[in-house]
């Protein structure tokens, strides 16, 4: 977080950024996170980035829109780092630990569950329907793909809304009351403290050069 | 409409937080999940829902992105607390667990999905219904909420880019002549889907499962208003001003004394603007002579509204007063 706040809100120079951008590809190799997983995740966040920079460079110039571009992308690459090499459970832990509200927490988990539900009931509904003779491929124009679609929709809301109520209800009978328990417990170890200490520190110094306190930067 | 890190300038990113927070808060004051825990699934179901639907997105010139809002009928199932809630749950869980839209933009993003989009949802649907879902009026009405969430959001987004640019000198942000065309551009169609897709399903979840909606509550003992979700005309008065007030402020701050995009390619290319007609008044020179003036002009317009439809009424019951009379005749 805090180094997003950083990057994202105060780096300016596209030196001091390429570093940072060299930096967190490092961080990807050391921390096994597959590199595939990182390139897909960032193809799809690309085009905005480029559409940006591409605007930025129409009305302020190259060195702007460079900016820019590292800016965006240093930014995506950190939070992918922590998205992609973090558990999902253990980020929602890592959350009860920072005391955020346990409601949130739950609903949270709740949905993320449901995300899941609607994809499974939807290909229920997929197989029923072929197993009715449906066949797709009216126009998106024509007045029945829209109630077809709307009822679709429509249906998959109510049967999820009621696995989520049952399941809810279950996880309320097991004493479910929005803490995450998992099998890794959380110790700070000194390797740890660490590591947090050159996450700050490493964006601080980028930060000073940034802002012009070291001479170094005019050595090129 | 997702906004990702590193966009906006830092500013915009803090005014975003403060206005977003106060009203996430009060959502969560009022939807009380201790007393009623079986409201906390459906919450949670339309939110993952919703963030289904929202993963169909594309790029927009200005680095957002557009896809579908379900501010409309995140609102018409949970009502204004509950839609807020399960809108913010999206927006960050977009953010924290997959990396789409970024983390410190994320109070501007829910300023312009949960708070915006369900305000505007809100008072068009109550507008257009008057507080009773029922008729042909009801999918209107959540038609027109799909299309004016999505699109006001849209707004939202291009005034945010646009003050970004104008207050770092083009540092962050985009200029408002890029931002402005290609956001309200793809949202004008894009809310026509949402709002199609949005009135299909409330229509649906009506005539199957009408449990399922947070519909207006009961009438109150000698009211003509309902409780619930059905807002006063004055107190929707009351918002727009607010937002008109709050939205001054950013403009002064960031805009006001500066030369929007299009004066300054004029002035880069040594084109002198040249009037042909000289308005007789003018916004203003301060905030203060701004607010008072736009008040004024917002209440003139609204009573012209007034009595343009009350005119048509009128004209409306003569005609129908008309055709019962040569009815009972016949």
């Amino acid at each position: 977080m805090v180094f997003v706040v950083i990057v994202a809100a105060l780096l300016r120079e596209a030196l001091v950024m390429t570093t940072l951008v060299y930096l967190l590809i490092i961080l990807f190799a050391v921390s096994g996170v597959r590199m595939a997983s990182v390139g897909k995740s960032y193809a799809v966040i690309l085009p905005f980035i480029v559409l940006q920079s591409v605007a930025i460079y129409y009305f302020s110039g190259q060195a702007k829109a460079v900016a820019m571009f590292l800016r965006v992308t240093i930014s995506v690459l950190a939070m992918l780092y922590v998205v992609l090499s973090t558990d999902l459970y253990e980020l929602m832990k890592a959350l009860g630990a920072l005391k955020f509200p346990r409601k949130f927490v739950s609903m949270f988990m709740l949905a993320y569950r449901s995300i899941f539900l609607f994809k499974e009931e939807n290909e229920h509904m997929r197989t029923a329907r072929r197993a009715r003779g449906f066949k797709q491929g009216t126009s998106l124009l024509d007045q029945r793909t829209i109630s077809t679609i709307s009822a679709t929709i429509g249906m998959l809301f109510f049967r999820v809304d009621r696995r989520a109520g049952a399941i809810h209800t279950a996880m309320r009978a097991r004493n479910f009351k929005g803490e995450v328990r998992t099998i890794t417990e959380f110790n700070v170890k000194a390797a740890d403290v660490t590591a947090f200490v050159l996450i700050l520190i490493i964006p601080l110094i980028l930060l000073l050069i940034d802002w012009g306190l070291f001479p170094w930067k005019y050595f090129g | 409409m997702h906004i990702p890190d590193g966009v906006m300038s830092p500013v915009v990113i803090i005014a975003g937080w403060l206005i977003s927070i106060p009203f996430i808060a009060l959502a969560f004051k009022k939807v009380d999940l201790n007393t009623d825990p079986s409201k906390l699934p459906r919450l949670a179901v339309v939110a993952a829902g919703i963030f289904v639907a929202q993963m169909l997105n594309f790029p927009i010139a200005g680095g957002t992105s557009g896809h579908m809002l379900g501010a409309a009928i995140a609102f018409v199932i949970l009502g204004r607390w509950g839609a807020i809630i399960a809108l913010t749950l999206v927006v960050s869980l977009q953010a924290i667990m997959f990396g789409d839209g970024g983390i410190l933009a994320l109070g501007l993003n829910l300023l312009n999905m949960p708070v915006i989009g369900v305000a505007v949802s809100e008072l068009v649907l109550t507008a257009v219904t008057k507080g009773r879902w029922k008729g042909n009026a009801f999918p209107i009405g959540v038609f027109a909420a799909g299309w004016c969430s999505s699109f006001v959001g849209a707004i939202a987004v291009s005034v945010q880019l646009g003050s970004s640019y104008s207050m770092t000198g083009g540092a962050y942000g985009i200029p408002a002549i890029v931002s402005f065309p290609a956001m309200l551009g793809a949202h004008s169609i894009i809310g026509i889907g949402e709002g199609l897709i949005c009135g299909g399903v409330a229509t649906y979840l009506m005539k199957v499962a009408p449990e399922t909606l947070h519909r207006p509550g009961r009438h109150v003992k000698g009211s003509k208003v309902k409780e619930g979700s059905y807002i006063p005309a004055i107190k929707a008065v009351a918002m727009m001003f607010l937002i008109f007030t709050i939205g001054l402020v950013f403009f002064y701050l960031f805009v006001a004394d500066k030369p929007d995009a299009l004066e300054m390619t004029l002035g880069r290319f040594g084109v002198a603007e040249k009037s042909y007609y000289n308005a007789p008044l003018s916004y203003g020179d301060t905030y203060g002579q701004t607010l008072l003036l736009g008040m004024a002009g917002s209440l003139f317009l609204l009573l012209l509204a007034w009595a343009i439809s009350d005119v048509l009424r009128r004209r409306k019951e003569k005609g129908a007063t008309g055709c019962s009379t040569r009815d009972s005749n016949s």
